[in-house]
């Protein structure tokens, strides 16, 4: 048939359609990922920790808060790496940068941090300060702080914060305790006492207090700004980047894992790696099978029985041994599973191609053929084989779902290649680390649905193929 | 009054192509004891018409109707039940094309032979299996065949086991759509001559239908020629095989290789028109050696010749 | 005339498992001899069991025979290997009974056509491509271009028929082995395959084994005619005399089986010889026809074969009544 005809057919029906929209939507995925993703995204981003230190642990996205009574925080981390504003006087710039946040949410946040990256000055240190504006008008100030000065021998200008950046956690530190402490007195002319405001510091930032007690604060929810400031002395001097992490318990689209990492990434990266793996293995199992299928059926006789008695044995070999004994040589590679599924998987559809070969091989049109002189080379390819085009298509198409699960399982059992991440991986990893039994749905679902949806997505473009292979099931 | 009253019959079939009319307005009569030939090219729309008359209708219908008499009885009026527990098989049975091959291979032959006079009421199993046994005899199989499978059978035997199963409940009239094709040629001749002693010893009615013209003239009192669904010519056999009148007819007998004469067999060029795509004119216009322009213009009416002769062609007639 | 292929007592033997330590013969072929001139054509006529077809295969050498030997323009092929077998192959084509698969459907008409010159490297494309045109005219498929990228599906019986016959024709061989090659197709268009056949064989002189199981057409179509009854044949002779005054009991049989479009038929029986030929595997001693036989002979026919004797000029039958 036609490739046009082919596609034309696989459209008619509703299993085709659905079928067609799925993979659709899984190419356009992985086409996002391929372009806005770096290659090395398994060991430069997802399996480094630096990257995800700013996000909470095991929290459900964001838009859970839909669903429960209680709006959690929304973890939030405002970045800037220029100033709002800049306000001269006389040779000494203060730098202003400002966050602002709606605070709509029902709970204090889990934390605050503030961070300060690549500063360089030319000749005094900058000052650094952060306050934060309160819907009902006050003004916090939390935190202050000078730059190191030069060391002895240190030439200006000097660096700061290159390697690591200064980070406070505005909840444990002293300093900030203080003036948290400062403020309840004179504003709301409290006299809490340090130890108990000490684990509090939160809940004073966004709240007000209780009526009587004073021990108690509930939220205050309204506009809040958040401002950094930093006084700079020479006009050349940089600060890379300031930034504020308001801790929430809900993050993202998908919510993060026990390391903190955002699960939407690494799923959205899990797309193409499983229709590469599933659509790799499936191709060059079919593409194996089927020719030395054809060669099996058709030449009969001792090359016949030689494939046949070595597609027994490979059937009897067990898979999973000898992936544990290859890994332990050669390391957790995605190659050396790819390998080892298309090593196994190819005398399956051997036996099925030869058997149709061998009804081809009695035809009228072989025999036609032979008698004109055709090698049995031309006979095989080029008569043979496009008669059983259509199954082994349908075969390469059914085929990749089971890679995909079996890639999956793989990796499940901790077989997997972990500078790569796929959906199997982030299941395992939520296995390994108990989020089952914790209760993380929004880790254990997803990856789980998503490798349903690639499977599916096949099993239905193979439903939809079958008029193509059986033509008795056209219309 | 005629045994069997086909008039105006009509069989449309629904197909991806369009609507194809493969039995298009059919009429004829078959009388007790009298044997139709059908005959025609493959694809005139026989065997459409046999499955009409034993209503084994397909999914894609398109139209179904017309009269069906069967000794008076309308069968089109009759409900699926009814023309089942009535008509099919008890007063008209079919023997079908390739029908050996229609044989169950894993139920003894004598078994499949009884089965239709034991879903029967009123009949003892003892019965039932004598009458078989007794039907296997008159097919001229020998007794044993009762207990065999049908692969230890050879062709022709299967096929007598099939005509056997068809003669079970007694029919009046049986159909007999390309009993022989898949037979050699002496085991078609004894089977014939099987089927000629049936019909004068039992009284049978039969429809015969074959592309092989000889061969229906083996067996047939009269013969109607189909042609792209339609029935072109009717007669008696002495009329339509000596003097036939449809071009068609006088193709189809020129194109027979005789055994005995010096004359080389004729061929009809070209092949049968699209059924999805029919002329407006004589169907067979394109073919026909002795077309003229009123041919290509207009669809040609029947012409009676005389009481049981007609012939579909302007040349025999006039639009009045 | 030179005698172009000789069959000289082919043996064509098949055996087949029938549990796990019996082993059953098929004599499909038994010890026939046969010569095919150069332009003539030789009818092979007998009923399904007769070992026609395969020893059509055998003449084509698609199978090695038991016994015997082929002989090809003078050349022993019966062991040849693939290589002088090419160089036979060329001269050698077939035309197969199934025009729905004798033909790939995956390919156009002209490559169809082509292939027999792509697989003996003759000619480049341009050659080629007039050749195939050339071959299509000549099969009366008429415009040649149009029909050049038409696939088989959009062909009838006839038209498909003749495009193997094109294909058998390109390499201009000179011998055609025609295995029932029209009884797929309709009755009113047989008889137009076969004219074309003979015209071109009478513009081209190749050889023609007609095989067949309808006598009817093997005398309109054939010089001579050998009725071949389970694996052997059992009696050879021009085609009029063969039809006229036949001398075996069976080609006796076979002619009056053939339905003529005679009206007063219905009134009588027809002449027929009872039963059904044998299995392959158990052929009856002596002559195999004698359980069917009109004129058995008791003592006689069922003791030895008999052997082929010339009756008259030219016309051989195996058959005691004649000796």
């Amino acid at each position: 048939m036609r490739p046009w005809e082919t596609i034309k057919l696989l459209l008619a029906s509703a299993t085709g359609k659905v079928g067609i929209g799925l993979f659709l939507a899984l190419v356009i995925v992985s086409i996002y990922v391929v372009i806005s993703y770096p290659l090395d995204f398994g060991t430069r981003t997802w399996n480094n920790p630096a990257v995800w230190a700013d996000n909470p642990k095991n929290v459900p996205p964001a838009w859970s808060n839909a669903f429960t009574d209680v709006k959690r925080v929304e973890h939030t981390t405002f970045r800037a790496t220029k100033p709002t504003e800049v306000i001269p006087a006389q040779g000494i710039n203060t730098w202003r940068y400002t966050f602002a946040l709606d605070y709509q949410f029902d709970e204090p946040p889990t934390f605050t941090s503030f961070a300060l990256r690549n500063v360089i000055y030319y000749s005094r240190p900058p000052v650094i300060t952060l306050s934060l504006s309160r819907p009902d008008g006050k003004e916090m100030l939390l935190y202050r702080h000078v730059v190191r000065g030069p060391d002895p021998g240190e030439s200006l200008p000097v660096s700061r914060y290159v390697e690591a950046p200064l980070r406070v956690y505005l909840s444990g530190d002293n300093t900030v305790l203080w003036n948290v402490a400062d403020f309840v007195r004179q504003e709301f002319k409290l006299d809490t006492p340090l130890s108990e405001l000490r684990g509090m510091v939160d809940r004073v930032m966004f709240g007000i207090p209780v009526e009587e007690n004073g021990q108690d604060f509930k939220v205050l929810n309204g506009n809040y700004t958040i401002i950094a400031t930093a006084q700079v002395y020479h006009p050349e001097d940089s600060i890379g980047e300031v930034s504020f992490v308001l801790g929430g318990s809900v993050y993202g689209v998908m919510g993060t894992d026990s390391l903190g990492r955002d699960l939407a990434t690494g799923l959205v990266f899990g797309c193409p790696v499983a229709l590469l793996i599933g659509l790799v293995t499936a191709v060059l199992t079919t593409t194996i099978g089927a020719f030395m299928g054809i060669l099996s059926g058709y030449k009969g006789g001792r090359t016949d029985t030689a494939i046949q008695r070595f597609c027994d044995i490979l059937a009897n070999i067990p898979l999973l041994p000898i992936l544990i004994f290859l890994i332990f040589i050669f390391g957790q590679k995605l190659r050396l599973v790819i390998l080892v599924l298309v090593a196994f998987g190819w005398p399956g559809m051997t036996i099925l191609i030869r058997s149709m070969v061998l009804q081809y091989r009695s035809s009228q049109l072989v025999e036609a053929t032979r008698a004109l002189g055709a090698s049995p080379w031309r006979i095989m390819f080029r008569h043979i084989f496009f008669q059983i085009a259509p199954f082994v298509l349908a075969q390469m198409i059914f085929f990749t779902p089971a890679a995909i699960l079996a890639e999956a399982g793989l990796s499940f059992l901790g077989l997997g290649d972990p500078s790569i991440p796929t959906w199997g991986q982030i299941l395992e990893h939520g296995f390994r680390t108990g989020a089952v039994y914790a209760g993380y749905w929004w880790w254990v679902l997803p990856p789980g649905l998503l490798i349903v949806l690639a499977a599916t997505t096949f099993v239905l473009l193979t439903l939809g193929m079958e008029p193509v292979v059986n033509p008795r099931l056209r219309q | 009054m005629a045994l069997l009253n086909v008039s105006n019959l009509h069989l449309y079939y629904r197909t991806s192509g369009g609507i194809v009319p493969a039995v298009d307005g059919v009429s004829f009569t078959i009388e007790e004891g009298e044997a139709l030939g059908l005959v025609g090219e493959s694809g005139a729309g026989k065997s459409s018409l046999a499955l009409a008359l034993m209503r084994i209708l397909p999914r894609n219908i398109a139209a179904y109707d017309g009269i069906i008499e069967f000794e008076g009885v309308n069968c089109l009026k009759l409900n699926d039940e009814e023309f089942r527990k009535r008509i099919r098989w008890q007063k008209m049975a079919m023997v079908f094309q390739g029908a050996m091959e229609s044989l169950n291979p894993v139920i003894r032959v004598g078994h499949q032979v009884v089965e239709p006079l034991l879903l029967q009421s009123g009949i003892e199993r003892q019965q039932a299996y004598a009458a078989a046994q007794q039907l296997l005899d008159v097919v001229l199989l020998p007794p044993e065949v009762f207990h065999r499978y049908p692969h230890e059978l050879s062709g022709g035997m299967k096929q007598r086991a099939m005509i056997a199963m068809a003669l079970i409940l007694s029919p009046k009239l049986i159909i007999l759509d390309e009993p022989t094709s898949a037979l050699d040629v002496i085991i078609q001749a004894q089977v014939m001559n099987l089927l000629k002693r049936l019909k004068r010893e039992l009284g049978l009615s039969i429809l015969f239908i074959s592309h092989d013209v000889a061969l229906a003239s083996d067996i047939c009192d009269t013969i109607a020629v189909m042609y792209a669904g339609e029935l072109v010519e009717k007669g008696t056999a002495e009329e339509v095989l000596t003097e036939p009148g449809h071009p068609y007819t006088q193709k189809l007998l020129a194109s027979i290789p005789k055994l005995r004469a010096e004359v080389t067999p004729e061929f009809i060029p070209g092949a049968p028109p699209d059924m999805t795509h029919l002329p407006q004119g004589c169907r067979f216009y394109p073919r026909c050696p002795r077309a003229f322009e009123q041919c290509r213009r207009e669809h040609p009416l029947p012409f009676s010749l005389n009481l049981r002769r007609e012939v579909r062609c302007w040349l025999f007639g006039d639009r009045k | 005339m030179k005698e172009l292929l000789i069959l000289e007592k082919i043996k064509m033997y098949f055996q087949i498992r029938k549990g796990l330590f019996r082993s059953l013969i098929v004599r499909a072929v038994d010890d026939v001899s046969l010569t095919l001139k150069q332009g003539e054509t030789l009818g092979i006529v007998g009923e399904s069991g007769s070992g026609k077809t395969t020893l059509g295969r055998v003449s084509l050498r698609l199978i090695v025979p038991t016994a015997g030997r082929l002989v090809f323009d003078g050349e022993d092929i019966t062991l040849a290997d693939d290589t002088k077998l090419k160089g036979f192959r060329r001269r050698a084509q077939g035309i197969f009974q199934d025009p729905f698969s004798t033909i790939d459907p995956f390919m156009n008409v002209y490559q169809i056509v082509e292939e027999p010159l792509l697989v003996h490297g003759i000619g480049d494309r341009e050659e080629r491509k007039g050749l195939v045109c050339e071959t299509l005219e000549e099969v009366k498929l008429t415009p040649a271009q149009e029909f050049m990228p038409k696939y088989a599906h959009a062909l009838s019986g006839g038209q498909r028929q003749r495009i193997a016959i094109a294909r058998a024709l390109i390499l201009r061989p000179d011998y055609i082995l025609a295995d029932e090659p029209i009884s797929m197709i309709d009755a009113s268009s047989r008889a137009e395959i076969l004219y074309l056949a003979r015209e071109l064989q009478e513009k081209h002189g190749m050889s023609f084994l007609y095989i067949t199981h309808d006598i009817a057409t093997a005398r309109h179509f054939s010089h001579r005619i050998a009725v071949m009854y389970l694996g052997k044949i059992v009696e050879l002779a021009p085609t009029s005399k063969l039809i006229e005054q036949p001398c075996h009991p069976y080609t006796q049989a076979l002619i009056d089986a053939v339905p003529t479009p005679d009206p007063a038929n219905r009134f009588r029986q027809r002449r027929v010889i009872p039963g059904e030929p044998p299995s392959l595997i158990h052929v009856p001693p002596g002559c195999r026809f004698h359980p069917r036989c009109p004129f058995f002979m008791p003592g006689k026919c069922e003791v030895t074969e008999p052997p082929m004797i010339e009756v008259r000029e030219g016309h051989y039958a195996a058959c005691y009544l004649y000796s």
